[in-house]
């Protein structure tokens, strides 16, 4: 079960609205398919992006994957954490694994995105 | 999708399945990282039975083999192994092999699983017409298992194998478990104390299962091909597919050491004879990146920006090392950067990462054992 205080994205990341900022990350699902994450590479904070851009990269052991954010605004976050311990990905992908908090230019954005449910179901459809 | 004897036993074990050269095998159990960690600190355990093993005999066998391989197999004593390779008359790497001497006119020959059919047919049409060697592809009733780490030669010993302390490196001991007559080789392709296991198919799962039961206080799991991409790319071993192909020579590969020149005449000898005596355009090397980044197969390398940044060559291999913490790989250059220290630079999907060439291997193992 995905988390449902969460809104999510086809290309696997989730998307958490406190107000006008919103917390990114990828699924347990991508986590999973990607396997060992071995390295993330982040934006600056303060890079704007727009929605659908690619602002990262997950590596793991197996393969690169791109992180693309679903909403636009500036980057006024992210996990430095991850550099060191990028498997907390693997470990806690919705909590402690989270790579970036975006502020939002438009709010709206977000209610394009699938709810945990529509996610869910976009993920069996998919399999 | 073809399954080794021991499908059962990766289930069981929670094994990630992929398709791996028309076999369904075991990608991770627990976790690339950690099955990795697991062989380089204790032991992990690898079904390769997927591999071919082709078992070639008969009294013209040496010259045979001679023939048809590049390393120098005269100089193998009963129960002794090398590695070698199987060129085309071009001295393009149609597979490269282990090669084991069982009895005096007995070898095993140890292939890739996506080459054993072609390698097979090859042996066929290179041996038609003499009756003295015969060529018998034994993959289906032998299966191989590969048991590396520190801790290996303690769970061999624990099993009842007492003898496995005299076993050099690449020799092979003819042991016996539980009665039934088990091969064990010092081989492996990880760069750890290890040994292979040829066994008859339908004892193998159980002896699968044995290994694991007795191996468990020492720390062994199973453990899957990414972990076993992971170890041999730090010791710069080379993949069939990915680092070489028959469009690459052994010269070009940086295993030279594997052809003998000396020993008469070899299919593909005249090609690499020319190349080895200065007729090479790209050779093979090993690189760190100097930023953090992964190197994948397939992206450019360029030639150092403060030159003109062209593409010179490709990579073949590349992940990030987990025990040097950098983005590592192996790819083809021009000859005048293959030396260690040259500056070349890769193409990580659009930025220029610097690096350098290495002396191989990347990982150096220590002399210990758990």
């Amino acid at each position: 079960m995905e988390p449902t205080n969460l809104r999510y994205h086809e290309e696997h990341e989730w998307i958490k609205v406190e107000g006008t900022h919103a917390t990114l990350g990828i699924s347990n699902f991508a986590q999973d398919a990607l396997g060992d994450i071995v390295f993330i590479e982040l934006p600056k904070p303060g890079t704007a992006v727009t929605v659908g851009q690619q602002i990262g990269e997950v590596e793991s052991t197996k393969t690169t994957s791109s992180i693309y954010t679903p909403v636009s605004g500036t980057i006024a976050k992210i996990n430095t954490d991850l550099k060191d311990h990028p498997e907390v990905v693997n470990a806690d992908p919705y909590g402690k694994g989270w790579m970036a908090v975006i502020e939002l230019a438009d709010p709206k954005q977000v209610e394009g995105l699938m709810t945990a449910a529509q996610y869910e179901a976009f993920l069996s459809s998919h399999k | 999708m073809k399954r080794t004897p021991i499908f059962d036993g990766h289930v069981e074990a929670g094994a990630k399945l992929v398709d791996f050269a028309g076999w369904e095998m075991p990608i991770q159990y627990s976790g690339v990282v950690d099955e990795y960690q697991t062989v380089r600190t204790t032991a992990g355990l690898f079904d390769v039975s997927h591999m071919g093993r082709v078992l070639v005999s008969g009294p013209g066998v040496l010259p045979f083999l001679q023939r048809v391989t590049t390393n120098d197999v005269a100089k193998l004593a009963v129960l002794e192994s090398h590695y070698s390779m199987v060129c085309n008359q071009r001295g393009g790497i149609m597979d490269d092999i282990f090669v084991y001497r069982i009895k005096p006119y007995e070898y095993y020959l140890c292939v890739n699983a996506s080459n054993r059919e072609k390698i097979v047919a090859w042996l066929l049409e290179q041996a038609a017409g003499a009756s003295e060697v015969q060529i018998c592809d034994r993959s289906a009733d032998v299966a191989q298992l590969a048991l590396q780490g520190p801790a290996s030669r303690r769970i061999l010993s624990d099993l009842g194998v007492k003898e496995i302390d005299s076993v050099k490196p690449r020799h092979c001991l003819e042991a016996s478990l539980h009665g039934e007559p088990l091969l064990i080789t010092r081989t492996g392709y990880t760069g750890e104390l290890g040994y292979e296991l040829y066994m008859a198919a339908d004892r193998a799962l159980s002896i699968w299962k044995a290994l694991i039961q007795v191996g468990k206080s020492a720390g062994l799991k199973p453990t899957g091909l990414g972990a076993r991409d992971l170890l041999r790319l730090e010791m710069a071993y080379l993949l069939y597919g990915n680092d070489i192909s028959e469009d690459t020579t052994p010269i070009e590969a940086g295993a030279g050491w594997v052809v003998n020149f000396e020993k008469g005449d070899f299919i593909g000898r005249e090609t690499l004879k020319r190349q080895k005596d200065g007729g090479l355009t790209r050779r093979l090397v090993a690189f760190e990146l100097l930023q953090k980044a992964v190197p994948r197969h397939g992206f450019k390398i360029l030639s150092n920006s403060q030159s003109d940044g062209k593409e010179i060559g490709e990579v073949t291999s590349g992940n990030l090392s987990p025990i040097l913490q950098k983005g590592i790989g192996l790819g083809y250059v021009p000859p005048d950067l293959a030396h260690v220290g040259a500056s070349i630079v890769v193409d990580i999907r659009g930025r220029a990462i610097p690096a350098a060439v290495v002396k191989p291997p990347f990982y150096k193992r220590k002399n210990r054992e758990a």
